[in-house]
């Protein structure tokens, strides 16, 4: 897991985020399980009551259920899956729109060099950070890949 | 659990005071961030508690009683100088140190060795200063003492050390029923680590306080905290 | 716990005791060499005067040694985060300290007799003359005695030094000064209480000796009394001296 702690803000709250860009993206997929909270602790180097708080809050937050004496695992509810989609895309546009307007850009000239942008970064083949050796790129990083225990 | 007191503690060096009526309360239970710059008082926190400085003033008590062989037993103490016989192996050293405390873990000390790269049959003044700051940590962690007592246990190894060290402290961290206290005049790579931070300047309490809390009301990392308490 | 600490004590002088013991050997087989080349006196005393001297100052300088390596090697943070009572760690001292003397001892007494051996004075003077005398039983007692007293006087000296040492490290100055000055008065302290304590403790029952005396060149047996109340005394005060070494090491002294 590339944590990188900001510790402008608490932390508890930055490893929720992580978990929740990860299920986002795809990374992470429904019912994959993670590691348990002493493991995630080691990994990072993070205080394990912090990792504590964290868990408890994913698991309030539906983000994620824990299953006795099996482990911690990522919600099974596509509902909640994408709805942590849409959070994560949101808090991405407030950014971006708040940023544009800042900057002076109205709302048709955002949409045009969100196109324009796109096509640069993205491109026609869909080439972008969940490629890999996919080809053909439309549903990219989301082939028919097993499900498990995926490291994180 | 084993909760620190500190009453009206002042202790002098010459005419220098490094605490000065200094009262506080370590919670127990938790991993506490001792901070401060060189000279604010941290060591001499930590000597005090582990009844190696008395105070001159004020007292220091661990669940109540004051530093005696008794609470001795509750502590592991890691002093920031080379503290260990450098004319004995590493295999001796922890057979010296495990003589003398019930709550040592055999099967955690080897592991520990393994997970350090520790050579049993090294002498320890042929160390380097890193695996020698990675044996310390084997021998504070490879007992369930109550209350550990880290003093600069990062400062000055090489980088593959610290983050051992840093692994060590939080995989063998029992939250149920441990108290880490580690100073450091360096927090960056430290500060995920503590759940509480306590500021000295001058042998006082300048700011104590849950770390995430702090972040989320300052807006700021601990490092920037530290900054702006001792600018 | 305890079986560590001295194990440690002896183990961390082993150098230095096998310089000692290396350097006696070659010494005592360089003598024997020299045995049926030179005058039995000659051997014999160059035998036994550097022991002599040099035993004594060894035992002193090495008594406050076991302490002052402590804190000059940083150790001290080790030993004093022990959980243990001061006399564990004071008592182990000593006992190291006794095993190196009483090791050396018995080196220096089969030394010597070989020595007189093979230099025939053991057949000459001993045999003939002292063995007529006195039986086997007698010598070995009175050698045990004599023995035991230097033993006792070495651990006594030794302990005074020790205290002397760790009493002076309470002070952040002088160390060195009041190091000397308490060695100073723990003597003359002791002094008063072997006089006042033999005087109270008159009423303990004496010992009595039977020793070798020699009157009108003719060596006959006497009865000898000693009074115990000084020894008793002593004893009181070195308990007392030991006591107040645990105090300071356990409650007082820093790091």
């Amino acid at each position: 897991m590339q944590l990188k702690l900001d510790q402008h803000s608490p932390i508890y709250m930055q490893i929720i985020d992580e978990f929740k860009r990860q299920v986002a993206r795809g990374d992470l997929r429904p019912g994959d399980r993670i590691p348990s909270q002493r493991e995630l602790a080691a990994m990072v180097q993070v205080n394990p009551n912090t990792v504590q708080r964290a868990y408890r809050e994913m698991e309030l937050m539906g983000i994620t259920e824990t299953l006795r004496g099996q482990g911690t695992f990522i919600t099974r509810d596509p509902e909640r899956v994408a709805q942590i989609r849409r959070e994560m895309a949101d808090r991405a546009l407030a950014g971006f729109v708040r940023e544009m307007h800042a900057l002076g850009y109205g709302c048709e000239e955002m949409v045009a060099m969100v196109r324009g942008a796109y096509e640069r970064i993205v491109g026609e083949t869909g080439a972008g950070p969940h490629a890999g050796a996919l080809a053909e790129g439309h549903q990219a990083g989301r082939g028919g890949e097993p499900h498990g225990d995926r490291g994180v | 659990m084993a909760t620190v007191v500190f009453d009206r503690v002042t202790k002098r060096f010459g005419r220098v005071r490094a605490l000065n009526d200094l009262s506080v309360t370590i919670p127990s239970g938790t991993i506490l961030g001792l901070l401060g710059p060189n000279g604010a008082g941290k060591s001499t926190m930590l000597k005090l508690i582990a009844g190696l400085y008395r105070p001159d003033g004020g007292r220091v008590t661990i669940d109540g009683d004051v530093p005696s062989p008794k609470t001795k037993a509750k502590v592991a103490y890691l002093p920031e100088i080379d503290y260990l016989y450098g004319w004995m192996t590493v295999r001796q050293i922890l057979d010296y140190v495990r003589a003398f405390y019930p709550d040592w873990d055999q099967v955690r000390a080897e592991e520990l060795l393994r997970f350090m790269a520790l050579d049993p049959a090294a002498r320890v003044s042929r160390l380097s200063k890193g695996m020698r700051a990675r044996l310390k940590i084997v021998v504070a962690m490879s007992r369930s003492a109550p209350l550990i007592l880290l003093d600069e246990p990062l400062s000055g190894i090489d980088p593959p050390s610290r983050s051992r060290v840093l692994s060590a402290i939080v995989s063998e961290f029992r939250e149920d029923g441990q108290t880490v206290v580690m100073s450091t005049h360096d927090v960056a790579e430290s500060e995920n680590l503590f759940q509480e931070v306590l500021f000295l300047r001058e042998g006082q309490v300048a700011l104590m306080g849950d770390a995430d809390q702090l972040r989320a009301q300052r807006g700021k990392s601990i490092r920037d905290l530290f900054e702006e308490v001792y600018a | 716990m305890w079986w560590q600490q001295y194990k440690k004590e002896l183990m961390g002088n082993r150098t230095e005791l096998l310089f000692l013991l290396g350097f006696f050997l070659v010494w005592t087989l360089f003598l024997l060499s020299r045995a049926g080349v030179w005058e039995p006196a000659v051997v014999i005393a160059l035998y036994g005067a550097p022991p002599s001297g040099i035993l004594p100052l060894w035992a002193l300088w090495a008594s406050v040694q076991l302490y002052r390596q402590e804190w000059r090697e940083n150790t001290s943070y080790l030993m004093l985060s022990l959980p243990v009572r001061a006399r564990v760690i004071t008592s182990a001292k000593l006992a190291a300290l006794l095993t190196g003397v009483l090791g050396f001892a018995l080196l220096f007494a089969v030394g010597g007799w070989l020595l007189l051996a093979r230099t025939g004075l053991w057949g000459e003077v001993f045999q003939r003359h002292v063995f007529s005398l006195i039986s086997w039983e007698y010598a070995v007692k009175m050698s045990l005695l004599t023995g035991g007293a230097v033993l006792a006087a070495l651990v006594i000296v030794a302990l005074v030094a020790q205290f002397a040492y760790v009493f002076s490290r309470l002070f952040s100055r002088l160390q060195g000064l009041v190091m000397v000055w308490t060695w100073v008065l723990s003597f003359w302290l002791m002094a008063r209480v072997v006089d006042v304590g033999g005087r109270l403790l008159a009423f303990m029952p004496d010992f009595h000796l039977r020793l070798l005396t020699i009157h009108n060149q003719v060596p006959e047996f006497e009865m000898v009394t000693v009074e115990s109340g000084p020894l008793w005394a002593l004893a009181l005060f070195v308990a007392g001296l030991y006591t107040l070494l645990n105090a300071v090491l356990e409650r007082a002294v820093e790091v």
